[in-house]
């Protein structure tokens, strides 16, 4: 059975909370984890979102700085889009979420979906999430539960 | 040039700041990496000082690798910079490799030309694309360019996964590779999964020799500003690991050596060291030097690409045509992908054993902005006891402040948006990266 969503896994575990999506990953259900297609792509490239299959609902996760640790926030894809992060830097080598959305809506290749964030505290180089992200690690991963069950029955999946 | 879309530039222009003296602000550049600004001091229409302010924290890699060993250094100076890591890697694996005494197989120096080659292709598409492009077409960002003109864009971002897939086949992951060791790699890939490169190569490099016309039809200001050029020089393959340090007034030096000829200081303007020749005189690294100093070395396809353009003499003094420098180096770096990939015979094994020595081990590489030297003492276990990282943007800081004050009294009666935008444009020509350059050599730490 094909998966009935893409998840964008983004982060870098060596970067602690910057990590955060992919444990919340490691606690989703197996049951859920069999409905998605999980790509683990450390950051977003509008070439990730292109390659997302015709039709599929998709997700995009990050570790969010500014927000308390394990704080999850939800907002679909085409809000996000052309958006810049007011609490980073505003200008990167590296295009910024809101960038890469934008560019892919304008091209019209932006996947209908959500962008799950979760707040962290900790971004400096070392592995393992703060104590404060691991506490709240559970609820992140259920509300990323909610959302590939409600993505997959929006694309008529088995969910 | 009108600009499309919304603009959300930070505050920037002229104010008058007593008697005939007037400032120029631009409080935030966009579209370089790292946080920076400029401020121009002007008198009699006449720029009297120019500083390219850089105010993002320093970042302290220097004294993190201290206490390390080579492989951990190696991994650790890769995150000194998100886009191009493979240059921190090179330079620190080369360095303590030449100490060592280390000669890794040659199958190793391909696959470490093939990792360089990918991330030149991906610094060099997204920089072109997405970050200098909308200034000669017009636009506010990427966005907007992609909104009017999709081709185009595409085109960028499938140059850019094409560098994307090289780093993570050979990297482990297309940001901050963990692949290279000293001695060769903790693995390599095989042959057959080299070859699935093979298709993406072919029409990276047809996409390639498009950008490099098309990057020669964008119209740049009439500005020449000839300054010292350097850059490593080899007499067999086109700088990236190994070469001398040459300049276009005839320096020639061992890679270890660049401080014989170059330091840095401290000025109050910028959290960054400033990079300045011994004699006091700027110069400027990146791909306007290295096409100038080793444009013999060029894949045949680029040095055609070249020139066709009829800009080979123009990329040396105009700093706007680094769209151009910046597009053959593309070319090249694909052509030269396609050729390692067809050509690969996997290493008998993927990393040679060493023993460390006490001593200096210092390098130089070519960073996609230019040359990138690193310095560390090591002790008899190969452990750090002190590191000197010095990053093109660090160097080419004072050239980048001469240009913009040459260049600052042609657009300063323009409206203020367009001065700002002009002033932009030339700034980012040098692709500045300035989370590299933030650093400081002096930090002293104090237990109590």
């Amino acid at each position: 059975m094909a998966p009935a969503v893409t998840i964008l896994a983004c982060g870098d575990p060596m970067r602690a909370d910057d990590g955060a999506v992919l444990a919340a990953l490691e606690l989703l259900p197996a049951a859920a984890r069999r409905r998605t297609e999980i790509r683990r792509i450390g950051q977003l490239d509008p070439e990730d979102l292109r390659e997302v299959a015709d039709g599929r609902p998709c997700i995009v996760g990050d570790a969010v700085a500014g927000l308390a640790a394990g704080t999850v926030i939800v907002r679909r894809l085409d809000a996000m889009a052309g958006r810049t992060a007011s609490t980073g830097p505003t200008s990167s080598h590296a295009l910024d979420l809101g960038q890469a959305l934008g560019i892919a809506q304008a091209m019209g290749t932006l996947p209908h979906g959500w962008f799950l964030g979760i707040g962290g505290q900790d971004f400096t180089l070392h592995a393992g999430l703060s104590p404060d992200l691991r506490a709240h690690l559970p609820f992140a991963a259920t509300v990323l539960e909610v959302i590939v069950a409600m993505a997959g029955r929006l694309a008529g999946g088995d969910a | 040039m009108a600009m499309h879309g919304t603009t959300d530039q930070a505050a920037s222009g002229a104010v008058r700041a007593g008697g005939d003296e007037e400032r120029f602000d631009l409080e935030q550049l966009t579209r370089v990496e790292g946080e920076g600004a400029l401020h121009l001091r002007l008198a009699g229409g006449r720029v009297v000082e120019a500083h390219l302010s850089i105010f993002e924290a320093p970042r302290y890699f220097e004294r993190l690798v201290i206490g390390r060993t080579p492989d951990e250094v190696i991994d650790i100076v890769a995150r000194v910079c998100g886009i191009c890591p493979v240059a921190y890697q090179m330079t620190a694996v080369h360095a303590f490799e030449d100490l060592f005494g280390i000669v890794v197989d040659p199958a190793v120096v391909a696959l470490r030309r093939l990792l360089y080659c990918g991330e030149w292709i991906e610094s060099h598409a997204l920089h072109i694309y997405l970050l200098h492009a909308p200034d000669f077409l017009g636009y506010e960002s990427g966005i907007e360019l992609a909104r009017d003109h999709r081709r185009i864009v595409e085109r960028g971002l499938a140059l850019k996964r094409t560098g994307n897939r090289i780093l993570a086949l050979l990297g482990g992951r297309p940001i901050h590779p963990v692949s290279v060791r000293v001695g060769g790699f903790s693995r390599v890939p095989s042959r057959g999964s080299l070859a699935e490169l093979g298709p993406d190569l072919d029409a990276a490099v047809e996409a390639a020799r498009t950008t490099v016309a098309w990057a020669a039809t964008l119209p740049a200001p009439d500005f020449q500003e000839p300054v010292r050029l350097v850059a490593l020089r080899h007499p067999q393959q086109y700088p990236m690991n190994q070469g001398r340090i040459a300049s276009t007034d005839g320096l020639d030096l061992d890679p270890a050596g660049w401080e014989q000829a170059f330091g840095e200081e401290q000025v109050a303007w910028s959290t960054a060291l400033q990079g300045r020749a011994h004699d006091g005189a700027a110069y400027l690294l990146g791909p306007a030097a290295r096409i100038t100093l080793d444009a013999a070395q060029l894949h045949p396809l680029a040095a055609e690409a070249l020139a066709a353009t009829g800009l080979s003499e123009e990329i040396a003094t105009n700093p706007f045509r680094s769209i151009v420098a910046r597009s053959v180096e593309l070319l090249h770096a694909v052509a030269e992908a396609r050729d390692l990939v067809a050509g690969y015979q996997p290493p008998a094994t993927p990393q040679v054993s060493w023993s460390a020595r006490p001593g200096q081990a210092a390098w130089a590489t070519e960073a996609p902005r230019g040359l990138l030297f690193h310095r560390y003492a090591v002790d008899e276990e190969g452990v750090v006891g002190e590191a000197r990282i010095v990053p093109p943007t660090s160097q080419n800081q004072t050239a980048i402040e001469a240009a913009t004050a040459a260049f600052a009294p042609t657009v300063l009666d323009l409206p203020r948006e367009e001065t700002t935008n002009r002033l932009e444009q030339l700034i980012r020509s040098y692709d500045p990266c300035i989370s590299c350059a933030a650093h400081f050599l002096d930090l002293r730490l104090e237990e109590v």
